[in-house]
């Protein structure tokens, strides 16, 4: 992982936001420690969403299934934070946030886009997913361009 | 709606920062100020609306624990009291609220009132940011990534600017236009007009916002007092009427507004919104005479112009910038300076802009009066722009 942050700031990985996790999305985020981007499915309705919930939006079924996705997207949207992040993300500064739609559980999602100067990150841009670490529990996922620009 | 309700007077505390004072002292003197202006006799007050407040604690659940019946000496005379919140959009959803307590007969004349100290009341400007990068976002799908309120807003701007073929320079000609406004409100926390280049050269926040295109946050208090036509007629003293209001929410997260999918969607709730609120109120978008719109970011006017019909899409950075929205324009737009310059006090953010279309509407706005304003648009949202509301205000019934 080049993630250029990770090195730097490994010391102060402890003090990071840490976000209460419902017992719903466990799932999820046992996924993404796994390395897998785990997405919900109604199995009666087959409706997919994210983030996770305690039951399907469109039927309110309780009968979810984890579908794994391949990773693979495009960015919907983006914004390169330089100054006035929260507390929490000010090591990363600047940082790229993202809207990317997951093509194969056709999905959005949100995270970073890394591996890439802000300047070259373009509405439409291919990316895919990469596992990194958040904390000394946890990981977390972010996008990197499928091909180099 | 259709006139059968009408706020009756208004007071502010003006925006800025006063370290030395407390949420209350704030609150009370608006309360004040809205009771002398609609002339009505405090004991008639028989309902209160406060809204959350984010920088006190202890003021915040003083207010939904009646502290204001107490001060206002309302003890067995008012028969509701409650806080509500939905974020930016929580002005618009108190007059809900008023408009329906008054109109099954539960409450006659109702009281809304905001205050907060976002400018001196948290301990620090990234106390403000914490704060804003947790209200309405995700705890564990977005807050990692360090979201923020501006973040937020960047992102759709982003697909705004880039499906419409437009540039920054639509973002900076709205800020231009609330700081012009903004120079005639001896209230507005900003009086400084800077130009175009100078809003678009000022450092990058959160791409594509520089720092002159976010709202400055500070303290203030805004309240209005709203009755039944019937009773308004009564008072005699310049009402105005809620002629039509509609609201919509589309999400709680951004990822999941249908415009990710479907750019040519960004639009479909404010022209909905837009659509019943001038139906309700029998009025067409060439009827309006002001727009006041809410600018939490200056995403939401262009796209607000658009939506509800007064210029065509991807034409509002034009019209912007042409001086349209400007003071003697053809279309006066948030004409207190909104957040972008007046101020941004919180969940009363679009209530001040509410405050501002009624005292329009009434003739109240000293050299930033716009001349025979009687039909006025305003418009609000909350959180990662999740809802749209829509109201349309007259000085006729």
């Amino acid at each position: 992982m080049s993630e250029r942050w990770s090195r730097s700031v490994r010391p102060k990985l402890v003090k990071r936001f840490k976000p209460r996790v419902p017992g719903y999305s466990k799932p999820f985020w046992e996924g993404i420690n796994r390395g897998e981007l785990l997405i919900q499915k109604c199995k009666d309705c087959g409706h997919k969403w994210y983030p996770p919930g305690p039951y399907c939006p469109k039927c309110l079924s309780e009968k979810i299934e984890w579908e794994k996705s391949n990773g693979k997207g495009y960015v919907g949207s983006f914004t390169t934070t330089y100054a006035a992040s929260p507390s929490w993300a000010a090591h990363l500064m600047p940082y790229t946030l993202a809207i990317i739609g997951i093509y194969d559980v056709d999905v959005p999602v949100v995270s970073h886009i890394i591996d890439c100067k802000p300047e070259d990150v373009k509405i439409g841009m291919e990316v895919e997913i990469v596992f990194v670490d958040y904390s000394d529990e946890m990981k977390i996922f972010k996008f990197r361009p499928t091909k180099k620009v | 709606m259709k006139g059968q309700v009408a706020i009756i007077g208004t007071g502010v505390y003006p925006n800025g920062t006063y370290p030395n004072k407390m949420c209350i002292e704030l609150a009370a003197e608006a309360i004040k100020k809205a009771i002398v202006d609609a002339g009505v006799n405090k004991d008639e007050i028989d309902g209160i609306l406060t809204q959350e407040t984010f920088s006190d604690k202890w003021f915040n659940s003083d207010i939904a624990w009646c502290k204001y019946v107490e001060m206002l000496g309302l003890a067995n005379k008012c028969r509701i009291n409650m806080k509500l919140s939905s974020g930016g959009s929580t002005g618009s959803s108190a007059l809900y609220t008023a408009a329906g307590l008054i109109l099954t007969g539960k409450a006659n004349t109702i009281l809304v009132v905001h205050a907060d100290k976002l400018g001196s009341g948290l301990s620090s400007v990234q106390d403000v940011i914490d704060a804003f990068s947790s209200f309405g976002m995700s705890e564990e799908c977005e807050a990692p990534f360090g979201y923020t309120q501006a973040g937020v807003s960047a992102l759709a701007s982003q697909v705004y600017l880039n499906y419409t073929k437009q540039t920054a320079e639509a973002l900076a000609g709205v800020v231009l236009s609330n700081r012009k406004w903004a120079a005639l409100n001896p209230n507005a926390l900003i009086k400084k007009v800077h130009n175009l280049e100078e809003i678009l050269k000022s450092p990058m926040i959160t791409s594509p916002f520089t720092r002159r295109m976010l709202n400055v946050t500070c303290d203030g208090a805004s309240a209005f007092i709203i009755t039944s036509a019937k009773n308004a007629e009564r008072l005699n003293n310049k009402p105005v009427y809620v002629k039509g209001i509609s609201s919509i929410v589309t999400h709680y997260t951004l990822m999941n507004h249908p415009s990710n999918r479907d750019p040519s969607k960004m639009w479909d709730a404010w022209e909905k919104v837009a659509k019943e609120a001038y139906a309700e109120a029998g009025v067409k978008a060439s009827d309006i005479d002001i727009a006041e719109l809410y600018d939490a970011y200056p995403i939401l006017p262009l796209l607000t112009l658009e939506a509800a019909g007064f210029v065509e899409k991807g034409k509002a950075g034009k019209f912007v910038i042409e001086g349209n929205t400007h003071p003697g324009g053809k279309l006066p737009m948030t004409t207190n300076g909104g957040m972008l310059a007046a101020g941004h006090t919180g969940t009363g953010g679009g209530l001040g802009i509410l405050v501002e279309a009624v005292n329009q509407l009434r003739g109240k706005c000293g050299e930033r009066q716009v001349k025979n304003a009687k039909l006025a648009l305003a418009t609000e949202s909350g959180g990662q722009g999740m809802d749209a509301h829509a109201m349309v205000l007259g000085g006729e019934r």
